[in-house]
């Protein structure tokens, strides 16, 4: 996210009143923006003062009541408030005097033609299946229209879940596309996205982005069958029931979701007989080429490639690359474990726009839309340091090389008139009645998914750890730069547990009110290698963050204590578990 | 039968089922009404109603609970029922005087005695009262909507039930709510 907070959604952020989407919006800005938490920290300060106020100073300076009260006795033996006749008792006397006999029958038939005339007008705003593909068809055409100097970019959330088993495989993938190509940036370790890819390209659907309409509607075909469309909620449901031929690699069912008022997919899923996916959008953006990662373009955009040689755009830092990109005799391991240590040090490892890379001739640490005061203090840290490189543009690395931290730049949430979801009537309400007032049930949310959040964060910076330090790559380090390596990832694993330990704590006395019997020990298998279990470990942590999420903020799913908390629990039981075995496999 | 037979009929009938272990709906409300009828007062009193109007208007709240409770209506929570109504009644007065209302505040109180007071060092209990009778004073001029979204913000309701009272759409409601605090906010912070 590019824009700040408006004041009105950091209101109802701390309100709790965004929906579901919004809230992980706002929270993704907030890890990477201090302007914008500091100004929360602010606004709920500023909320005490008023309370203040309110309780201090406003409620004392009223007058008191001018007499003296009368007893409750009293008021019920004096005459019955006159009560004002309710709109509906005022319609039911007017009928009664109105609907005489000889009357009825005229009545009855404007109600008839009124009854007609309403069902064709109903009629008309029924959209067939076919009408919502044509439509999201010329949306994507619209969103897609794409300049030569452009390419964009659409990050998906993929979940994959096997028949029969209930732990998903997920993975968050960028994919890009350009006017003349695209491109899925997938790691062998993003398995779900990989085995997603692969299907895919086994039922010829064309490459491109996941869910363009061109993707869909291919996916639609391959189902084959007549679509139908229902709604799910605020969004459209377009359904292709194909034959359930028990072939693994055939598609059975297609499920696209719309959101009507932009007519763009939102989420598709694909179930075969073996395996579902569901494919979520995250994020898509367009950028200007001159944002995107050199190698990646020169797949992309050969030609626009060579032009971006030619240009200066990237603002190098260190004085020690600014002279000359031809660094002999520096170890790149230790210049790059030094990186990694700083970034650590600083806490800039764990989740802000900050990329580290390697050349064949130099560490290149990308910093990227950081407050101008991060932004001076990283170069500080890291200017002098032999072999390293500080952009301060997007990263210009080799893109499988590249550990990208988590944190992208969310679509923009200035300007976009705010949705607020409003809870169902019929909400489970023991939560709120737990807690006794929605405050308390806020702040213990916002508690809960600080430390769940704080879990992730630390993962993944294991994640990007183990993406620049493969097994392969870990045993051949010097045994100094060795070290340095396990310590960083000691430290993390450490901080992991800590905020485990303090979530568990914060869910207690929850879990004891539903009768929730605590998780004592689980079975997770033994990593072979830190960098497998960290992975593992970041996957759990992930299902963990979902179910806290869909129990405890406001969804379009909600969950119910009884089934999410025991669940909850026995992911942070497996959490512990892979935590104890990445900690052997560590040493 | 007429509304004073049924509103009778109710209380002779709530009397005979009424044991010293299950008190009646007359006993119950009769707590409320010594618990909150002082708090209803004073809120209705912070919509810019005359404290006549306010102290008649808290009291017909209670009346309507009873009436409520004896005809089975089911009430979760009979504090956040009373600021409801409360507040539905001062929209109600609000549009038979159709003018701006605006809260007549006596001496705002010092508060030399509150316990954060005594944390403070004297000059810095001496600003924070300041600021607390800005905050005050701000919220006694706001618009007769933006102060009662406010206190019914104050009091827990969630933007719909405050939605719901104003009689304006979740939207709106939360703009109002956000215009009301960036106008406090600016006023404690002058």
């Amino acid at each position: 996210m590019n824009s700040h907070l408006a004041p009105q959604q950091m209101l109802a952020f701390v309100d709790g009143e965004l929906s579901k989407s919004e809230t992980r919006r706002a929270e993704d800005h907030l890890h990477s923006c201090w302007t914008c938490l500091t100004e929360v920290e602010r606004l709920k300060a500023d909320i005490a003062t008023i309370l203040d106020a309110q309780t201090d100073s406003f409620s004392p300076a009223l007058p008191p009541p001018p007499k003296p009260w009368t007893s409750f006795e009293a008021l019920l033996a004096r005459d019955l408030p006159a009560e004002p006749v309710s709109p509906w008792a005022r319609l039911s006397a007017y009928l009664n005097a109105f609907l005489s006999p000889v009357r009825v029958p005229i009545v009855s038939g404007i109600v008839v033609v009124l009854l007609v005339c309403a069902y064709s007008i109903f009629r008309t705003k029924t959209v067939s299946a076919k009408e919502v593909l044509r439509r999201i068809e010329v949306a994507d055409s619209q969103r897609s229209a794409i300049t030569k100097v452009q390419v964009i970019r659409e990050r998906v959330h993929i979940r994959k879940t096997a028949r029969g088993q209930s732990q998903p495989d997920v993975s968050s993938v960028d994919t890009w596309k350009s006017p003349s190509a695209a491109y899925w940036n997938l790691t062998q370790n993003d398995s779900a996205a990989v085995d997603l890819m692969a299907r895919y390209q086994a039922h010829d659907i064309p490459a491109g982005l996941p869910l363009s309409a061109a993707s869909v509607n291919s996916w639609g075909k391959a189902a084959g069958g007549n679509p139908t469309v229902s709604r799910q909620g605020t969004e459209m449901d377009v359904s292709f029931a194909g034959a359930k031929d028990g072939v693994a690699a055939s598609v059975e069912r297609v499920s696209i979701l719309v959101q009507p008022d932009t007519w763009q997919v939102r989420q598709l899923r694909l179930d075969f007989a073996d395996v579902s996916f569901e494919v979520t959008e995250d994020e898509y953006s367009v950028m200007s080429t001159s944002a995107v990662p050199t190698d990646l373009l020169a797949y992309l955009e050969p030609e626009a490639t060579r032009a971006a040689t030619t240009r200066p755009e990237v603002q190098l830092v260190s004085a020690a690359a600014t002279s000359s990109t031809h660094l002999p005799g520096v170890n790149l391991d230790k210049a790059e474990l030094d990186v990694f240590a700083t970034l650590h040090s600083l806490k800039a490892d764990l989740g802000e726009p900050v990329t580290v890379a390697r050349s064949s001739q130099a560490i290149q640490v990308g910093l990227w839309e950081l407050s101008p005061e991060r932004q001076d203090e990283l170069c500080s840290a890291l200017a002098d340091k032999p072999g390293v490189q500080v952009e301060l543009a997007a990263p210009r690395a080799p893109l499988r090389n590249a550990a990208v931290a988590e944190t992208m730049p969310p679509q923009t949430m200035e300007g976009v008139p705010l949705h607020i979801d409003v809870e169902p009537d019929g909400e489970d309400q023991r939560l709120l009645k737990f807690f006794g007032s929605p405050d308390r049930e806020q702040d213990f949310t916002n508690n809960a998914i600080a430390t769940s959040t704080a879990i992730l964060s630390h993962l993944y910076a294991l994640r990007n750890l183990q993406e620049q330090f493969p097994a392969d790559r870990d045993r051949l380090l010097a045994s100094e730069e060795g070290v340095r390596l396990e310590m960083l990832v000691q430290d993390h694993t450490t901080a992991v547990s800590t905020n485990v330990d303090a979530l568990a704590r914060q869910l207690a006395p929850l879990e004891a009110n539903f009768s929730v019997t605590p998780c004592t020990s689980s079975v997770a298998r033994v990593a072979t290698s830190w960098q497998s279990g960290s992975l593992e470990a970041l996957q759990t942590a992930r299902v963990i963050d979902h179910e806290l999420r869909a129990l405890l903020t406001t969804s379009q799913a909600p969950a119910v204590p009884d089934s999410a908390l025991p669940e909850i629990d026995q992911n942070l039981c497996r959490l512990r578990t892979e935590l104890k075995n990445l900690t052997v496999s560590a040493h | 039968m007429s509304d004073a037979d049924t509103f009778d009929a109710a209380i002779e009938s709530d009397r005979e089922g009424a044991t010293s272990a299950n008190p009646t709906t007359e006993d119950r409300v009769s707590a409320l009404y010594e618990t909150y009828r002082e708090e209803i007062y004073r809120f209705l009193v912070g919509q810019g109603l005359e404290s006549a109007k306010a102290q008649e208007l808290a009291q017909d709240v209670f009346v309507r609970l009873f009436v409520a409770l004896t005809k089975g209506s089911e009430i979760e929570s009979e504090q956040a029922w009373l600021y409801s109504v409360a507040s539905k009644l001062a929209v109600d007065y609000w549009r038979r005087e159709g003018r701006p209302m605006w809260v007549e505040l006596d001496a705002i109180p010092a508060i030399a005695d509150g316990l954060r007071a005594k944390e403070l060092s004297p000059e810095a209990a001496a600003e924070r009262n300041q600021r607390l009778r800005r905050v005050a004073d701000a919220l006694a001029r706001l618009p007769k909507e933006q102060r009662l979204g406010i206190h019914l913000r104050m009091q827990g309701l969630r933007y719909r039930a405050i939605a719901r009272i104003l009689g304006v759409s979740v939207s709106t409601t939360a703009n109002l709510l956000s215009t009301a605090v960036e106008r406090l906010r600016s006023t404690a912070n002058e």
